[in-house]
């Protein structure tokens, strides 16, 4: 009879394992598969849906704005005169674009220098050097990329304007067994060096705070270098230069209406 | 836990039997394991509604085929009204011409030059299209996903290499364009991306690909084990059309205040 009772109470507690064990796994893997996924995915598609709503009004104005620029084009009361005064105001606001006009405007300055208070450690980055203290181009095009993702209008590398056809790249730098044999680094096929200073014009609060989110200067001091960022805002406004590089097109040409397909 | 079957066992052997005094201390143990589970359950459930309300992400299975169903819908109307956008572009295009024909302040080609710097207009012409996807499910890549950082270094080295327009799955690159990854996806232009990323470049199709495949290039970088991304192209193409920049205009310098 005890052995009876012994082997009903092992049952008892093997099933009421099991049971818990089987309530258990469900939980869990119905925690994975459902909400897990739903809420990644309804994140990603309510952020979406919101730029989609915003974008959806701006096209709508774009196109507005476009068509009463046709209609008074097409109007026929407009003379050629006319539609050549628009053209010069619109080429104005395209230079302005472009980056091939002087910009004034609120903004940040960036300085990447020499951290003076690591000079005893770090070697002399004109030479040979551990590939820890480089710093390379694909880093300096983030940094651009990062402040034009997060309120930048416009931007300068070292008085070189950034712009759509910018690129950034140091030119004859060799890397082997972590030693960087240096090379020169160019924006806007230019030469540029240190101190290296980005000016953007912009929304300042934005393009700091993604600054010190992203890249900012405990980045740099492992590199022992140091990242300095200003305000430049109010009488003393950021100027920035205009793209001096030869504007040529060769392959690209505005699509328009009317022309016969190739 | 107490294990009462020990002290069963002794006395059993001993002769005396004391079954009301195991069963209670059978009903107690189960007692005590099956209120100390529903707690645990209960506190569990709990916690798990109370972080789905606190952040919103109680989403079920139907919630979240109905937002795609209007994000599809809104996705649709906006590219009908973004191809509505290019054709009125090319039809003022067309327009400008007409007008500067006989005009000799050569102002036509400017403008079309700082439009197509800018990245602000329709354009058309031969280059190359490559497309750049996440390593296969089952490669043993340490780092199988596509970054914001690939799609940006494979843009920055076409524009060193000549090309005169890019654009990233019909987004257009512009002097407005950043390229940045929001957890799994990459956004251009404000516009949230997933892989596969086609991109599209205009210039000079065998230069813009020598650029791209040289010896220690991007996609070698992008192909190597530890990478392993899956990337087609590039191949040259005879005529690539891309539209303006369509993002917001707020972006543009033209609206530095």
């Amino acid at each position: 009879m005890g052995n009876q009772q012994i082997n009903k109470f092992k049952w008892s507690l093997f099933a009421v394992s099991l049971l818990l064990g089987a309530m258990l796994t469900i939980q869990i893997t119905s925690g994975k598969n459902q909400n897990y996924n739903f809420r990644a995915d309804i994140i990603t598609i309510n952020s979406s849906f919101a730029y989609e709503a915003k974008h959806r009004q701006q096209l709508l104005e774009s196109i507005n704005d476009m068509q009463q620029k046709i209609d008074s084009y097409q109007n026929p009361n407009a003379n050629q005169e006319n539609v050549l005064e628009k053209m010069k105001d619109d080429l104005d606001k395209a230079k302005i674009e472009g980056g091939l006009t002087p910009l004034k405007g609120d903004g940040i300055r960036i300085r990447i220098k020499e951290n003076s208070s690591f000079s005893a450690v770090v070697p002399d980055r004109a030479y040979s050097h551990p590939e820890q203290y480089h710093l390379w181009d694909w880093e300096l095009q983030y940094l651009i990329n990062i402040l034009h993702s997060n309120g930048a209008q416009a931007l300068a590398f070292n008085g070189q304007r950034i712009v759509t056809t910018t690129g950034i790249r140091e030119v004859g730098v060799t890397s082997q067994d972590g030693v960087v044999y240096p090379g020169v680094m160019q924006v806007n096929l230019s030469p540029v060096r240190m101190p290296f200073v980005i000016e953007a014009i912009g929304d300042i609060d934005r393009m700091k705070g993604t600054i010190s989110t992203y890249i900012g200067n405990d980045y740099f001091i492992l590199k022992g270098l140091e990242m300095d960022v200003t305000e430049v805002k109010g009488d003393t406004k950021l100027s920035l230069q205009p793209y001096s590089g030869k504007l040529h097109f060769q392959f690209a040409t505005e699509d328009m209406e009317g022309e016969t397909k190739p | 836990m107490v294990y009462p079957g020990s002290g069963s066992r002794q006395t059993c052997q001993k002769g005396v039997i004391e079954l009301p005094h195991a069963n209670t201390r059978l009903i107690m143990s189960l007692t005590v394991i099956s209120v100390t589970l529903g707690i645990m359950m209960a506190v569990q459930y709990k916690n798990t509604q109370r972080i789905n309300n606190d952040s919103g992400w109680n989403a079920t299975n139907k919630d979240v085929q109905q937002a795609n169903v209007k994000l599809a819908e809104i996705q649709r109307s906006n590219k009908q009204l973004e191809n509505q956008l290019n054709e009125l572009n090319k039809k003022m295009v067309g327009l400008e011409q007409q007008a500067a024909k006989y005009d000799t302040s050569d102002i036509s080609k400017q403008l079309s030059e700082a439009r197509i710097l800018a990245g602000t207009s329709p354009i058309k012409g031969p280059g190359i299209v490559l497309t750049i996807d996440d390593s296969k499910k089952d490669s043993k890549a340490s780092n199988p996903i596509t970054h914001d950082t690939d799609v940006l270094q494979i843009v920055n080295e076409l524009f060193l290499s000549g090309a005169e327009a890019v654009s990233v799955n019909g987004e257009r690159i512009s002097s407005a364009t950043g390229i940045l990854c929001v957890g799994p996806t990459v956004r251009v232009n404000d516009r949230l991306m997933t892989p596969p990323y086609k991109i599209e470049a205009i210039g000079h199709p065998a230069t813009l690909i020598t650029g791209l495949t040289m010896k220690y290039g991007i996609i070698e970088v992008l192909k190597s084990q530890d990478r392993m991304l899956q990337i087609q192209g590039p191949k040259e193409v005879p005529l690539i059309k891309m539209k303006g920049f369509s993002g917001d205009p707020a972006k543009l310098s033209s609206k530095v205040e």
